[in-house]
């Protein structure tokens, strides 16, 4: 299944850049519905008054971290399906087998380009 | 207890034992009372040495390690170093925050430009180029204010092992805040580690391989390399 050009995606990082580099980055690959959180907890929020088709998190983050909402995520059986995607620094094995047991979908490394992110996103919804 | 002052109680020991059974007459009562008066002395002299020995020793030691945190110097460091290291550290924030704004604002005019003349399309991306290039000199700022944090944090550095040291004193176990010892565990839980250092953490195709993808090829940079 190719993803849907037209899905919202929220991104979520508590850094309003990093926010906007991402937002830039998928407007490049072709994606231009994109809302943003700024934590865990803003995220989970709109997750529930809002369908999102994908989801693309950093990992550290106050006062919800990414891997909590990943978990909150997987746990919520209206919210599970949601495709996840971690975009984080923590880059130490420990970090990407425990993302990956809580059901993470990809995990990509900071710094990253829009190839990187097309590809996982692509890898994602080819699943 | 001195030599003298045994040797005088184990005469005294030997004369009760003599003594057994009988009655002690007044004189040697007194004598033996005298003997025990002389012993006492002897110790209780030799305990007030030992113990105002002590007491210098322990006197000294408070002196200097009060001349050692003296030279730590703990209030410069909790009012000048430390806030001016904070200050210094929230001003590079600061500055790439918004050398990012301005680069990426520029960018994102230059992306969503629509101009069909050449020459005018060109005039504006140059513009906007000339302030990307401009706002790139927040590297050098940066540069000199991390140059400054790193010469406080080796100052501090110097003085805390040079205190250590003076005081010979050890880590202690378990002496943190609530809140630092809260910190910790959830640090430790969640696994915020941060950025990794010198190699310390996977790069994309470690990971990418940690979720089932074939280890990339060798790549033509690599094939170089051993044909150099």
């Amino acid at each position: 299944m190719a993803a849907d050009q037209t899905m919202q995606i929220l991104v979520v990082d508590d850094y309003r850049t990093m926010i906007r580099i991402i937002r830039n980055l998928l407007k490049q690959i072709g994606y231009e519905q994109v809302d943003e959180a700024a934590d865990g907890t803003e995220a989970l929020a709109k997750m529930r008054t809002k369908r999102y088709g994908l989801v693309i998190s950093d990992w550290n983050m106050e006062p919800m971290t990414g891997y909590e909402l990943l978990k909150e995520v997987r746990a919520d059986p209206a919210l599970a399906p949601t495709p996840f995607i971690m975009v984080t620094a923590e880059s130490k094995t420990e970090n990407v087998i425990a993302a990956k047991k809580a059901g993470v979908n990809n995990y990509i490394v900071k710094p990253f380009n829009a190839q990187t992110l097309k590809n996982k996103i692509d890898t994602v919804f080819a699943a | 207890m001195s030599s003298v002052g045994i040797d005088k109680l184990d005469l005294l020991v030997a004369f009760l034992r003599k003594k057994h059974g009988e009655h002690a007459s007044i004189a040697e009562v007194t004598a033996l009372a005298e003997v025990m008066a002389d012993s006492l002395h002897d110790f209780y002299r030799l305990l007030h040495t030992s113990v105002h020995r002590e007491m210098k020793d322990i006197a000294d030691y408070i002196a200097r390690t009060r001349d050692e945190i003296a030279a730590l110097r703990p209030n410069e460091l909790h009012h000048a170093h430390i806030p001016a290291a904070r200050n210094e550290l929230a001003a590079i924030v600061q500055v790439t925050e918004g050398a990012t704004d301005s680069i990426m604002e520029r960018a994102e005019a230059v992306m969503s430009a629509e101009i069909p003349d050449l020459a005018a399309y060109k005039e504006f991306v140059n513009a906007r180029l000339i302030t990307v290039i401009e706002a790139c000199s927040f590297q050098d700022l940066t540069g000199q204010r991390i140059a400054k944090v790193a010469e406080m944090l080796g100052q501090i550095e110097q003085r805390i092992a040079h205190f250590a040291m003076a005081t010979r004193i050890c880590d202690a176990e378990g002496l943190k805040s609530e809140d630092e010892a809260a910190a910790a565990v959830r640090k430790r839980q969640l696994m915020l580690n941060g950025p990794a250092v010198n190699g310390d953490g996977n790069g994309q195709h470690d990971v990418d391989f940690l979720f089932g993808a074939k280890k990339p090829t060798v790549n033509q940079t690599e094939i170089d390399k051993l044909f150099a």
